[in-house]
């Protein structure tokens, strides 16, 4: 068993390979190209002042460092969600998680700042954190709560799972298109920062939301043995030894954490939560312990690359990369319904 | 030391009791048949000792320790089953399914060892799935499952092994395999196996004690002889049988009268 155990590590390989290039090519690309030259100078002297030194330190990175923190963190809370719902379809964006972020954190911006704007004071982001939070957490577990009281206590239906994070993703969708329509002088800023984007984000954000995503997703990594118990069925997971209520309650909490992060820096932004670790399952196989690293890293792979196509595709102009990564993923989740659909019937 | 006494156990689901008033005493090293017709209350007991059915009455202990102040690993470290349904969700492969039996040694974060795999070695061996150690587990058939799950449960190294309906599915090859390997587990590692069964005869050939089930209570507990008696067997089953004994070992044989 050893020796297979080695051979799967250096499957990781071509992942991190994946992910810098990635990097490298979401550096090169914007409206002034910079050549590997001048990366490699300007990584090794960050004391020099120049313009490309500006636009490597102050623009570049930080944006794609923190589209790779996201696409990261929404991968593995995406392999944790479909692993404590034993449900291939559940994601962030599907179970609601994003959008009851997204309800807690405009709320919190409309209480800190009396409007809506993109975020500049550093002192912000852990309240809207921590808003977003609370916001998906009542969502998910109403999700959750409204999925198992129509199963009576037993393993949740796709189909209840799935109409449930719908019903309650329209409700706080509503409530957000609510708060739009009192507030309609921010409405492109609303509305541009629920689609989802990296525009004008700075370090600050990483620093405040990159140990958020790192503690939480470290803690779902740790938490693998329990998400492969878990497949097995609720009953299953009890007889070998799991008390399923505590673990699930904390891949719960660490998955949300993990998704609040993310949608308080960036908005929301859908599919790749679901995309990622399906992906990831092919290369590495199902088993969490190596399916959570690899989601991580497929991930930020794909998130980087979506905010650069976000970003380079009709630009000066900028699409949201939310519509990017749902352009990509909405045909994924079409084919895995379909061929879901093919195998039970 | 009894590894199983329940005390005037009732439970059940919601409003009902399947189980009325149960009292049993298991001795080491035997193989228990727990007969019955449907909805007797077979799977309702076995799912009673790993706590799944509230005990509304009664106690349960497990080698003299109370069920109801066992944290769950304590009771898969004691206790195994291999149930009779199970539906995985992600293709892992019969070698992995087996490893995570072992979880309730290993804790949640530490991770497999030399031992946990030459127990899965040896499951795989015992069980017939060597071969099949590489194969996804939504790919292979129903009874290579349900010798998986059985290799899963005798991993996990417990004195007690619960198994629910083990030989549905299985052709009769691995019907007589599958009880061989129980048995021989019971008698050589003074194994205590309890496992419900729909199939009278092979119950006859393999038991060494039988608990039959009528409705939520005991009626009637011994040796094949003892309780498989044509009058009892027809008013239990609610259908007319011919009890002979065996040609050959001389246990009770079971034929319906059609």
């Amino acid at each position: 068993m050893q020796p297979r155990n080695q051979y799967l590590a250096w499957r990781f390989l071509p992942l991190l390979a994946g992910l810098l290039l990635a990097l490298l090519v979401g550096i090169h690309f914007g409206a002034v190209s910079l050549s590997l030259e001048q990366i490699w100078q300007g990584l090794w002297n960050p004391a020099e002042d120049s313009y490309i030194h500006t636009i490597l330190w102050q623009i570049r990175l930080p944006r794609v460092i923190l589209a790779a923190c996201v696409g990261g963190g929404l991968a593995v809370a995406g392999a944790a969600f479909q692993g404590v719902f034993r449900n291939p379809l559940a994601d962030p964006f599907v179970i609601g998680a994003s959008s009851g972020a997204a309800l807690g954190a405009t709320l919190a911006l409309l209480l800190i700042a009396g409007s809506i704007t993109v975020i500049t004071a550093t002192w912000q982001i852990p309240w809207l954190i921590l808003a977003a939070f609370v916001g998906a957490l009542l969502v998910v577990c109403g999700v959750f709560m409204i999925a198992s009281l129509s199963s009576f206590g037993r393993s949740a239906p796709l189909l209840t799972l799935i109409l449930a994070g719908m019903a309650l993703s329209s409700f706080t969708g509503a409530l957000v298109s609510l708060i739009m329509f009192l507030n309609h002088e921010m409405l492109t800023t609303i509305f541009s920062w629920l689609l989802g984007s990296f525009s004008g984000r700075h370090w600050n954000e990483i620093v405040m939301a990159g140990p958020v995503i790192l503690c939480s997703g470290g803690l779902l990594w740790l938490l693998s043995r329990p998400l492969d118990l878990l497949s097995f069925g609720d009953e299953a997971a009890q007889t070998l030894g799991l008390s399923i209520g505590k673990f699930r309650m904390l891949i719960l909490i660490a998955a949300t954490f993990c998704t609040a992060a993310c949608v308080a820096v960036s908005g929301v932004i859908g599919f790749l939560g679901l995309m990622a670790p399906h992906m990831t399952r092919i290369l590495l196989g199902p088993r969490h312990g190596l399916l959570i690293p690899g989601s991580c890293l497929l991930g930020a792979t794909l998130m980087v690359i979506a905010d650069t196509l976000a970003r380079t595709v009709i630009a000066p102009a900028e699409i949201p990369v939310g519509i990017v990564t749902a352009l990509m993923g909405c045909p994924f989740f079409l084919f895995l319904l379909l061929s879901r659909g093919q195998q039970s019937g | 030391m009894h590894p199983i006494e329940l005390e005037n156990v009732t439970c059940g689901y919601t409003r009902q009791d399947v189980l009325k008033q149960i009292s049993l005493n298991i001795k080491p090293g035997t193989v228990l048949v727990l007969l019955g017709p449907n909805g007797s209350g077979k799977t309702t007991l076995l799912r009673a000792l790993f706590q799944l059915v509230e005990i509304r009455e009664g106690s349960v202990l497990i080698e003299g320790e109370s069920l109801s102040q066992m944290s769950r690993k304590q009771v898969a470290q004691k206790l195994a089953l291999a149930p009779q349904l199970e539906s995985p969700q992600w293709p892992m492969t019969v070698e992995e399914t087996v490893q995570l039996g072992r979880s309730a040694h290993r804790g949640w974060v530490q991770p497999f060892g030399v031992e946990d795999t030459s127990q899965v070695q040896a499951a795989l061996q015992q069980t017939g799935l060597t071969e099949l150690r590489q194969r996804k587990i939504t790919e292979i058939s129903g009874g290579e499952w349900r010798r998986t799950l059985i290799a899963r449960a005798l991993v996990q190294q417990t004195n007690v092994l619960c198994l629910d309906e083990p030989t549905t599915g299985l052709d009769l090859k691995y019907q007589v395999e599958i009880l061989s390997l129980i048995r021989n587990l019971a008698h050589e590692r003074n194994l205590t196996v309890i496992l419900t069964i729909h199939d009278l005869n092979l119950a006859s050939s393999f038991a060494d004690q039988i608990v039959l089930l009528d409705k939520g209570e005991i009626a009637a507990i011994g040796t094949g002889v003892e309780v498989l008696t044509e009058a009892r067997l027809t008013e239990v089953y609610q259908t007319p049988v011919k009890v002979l004994p065996h040609p050959e070992y001389q246990t009770p044989l079971i034929v319906p009268v059609l």
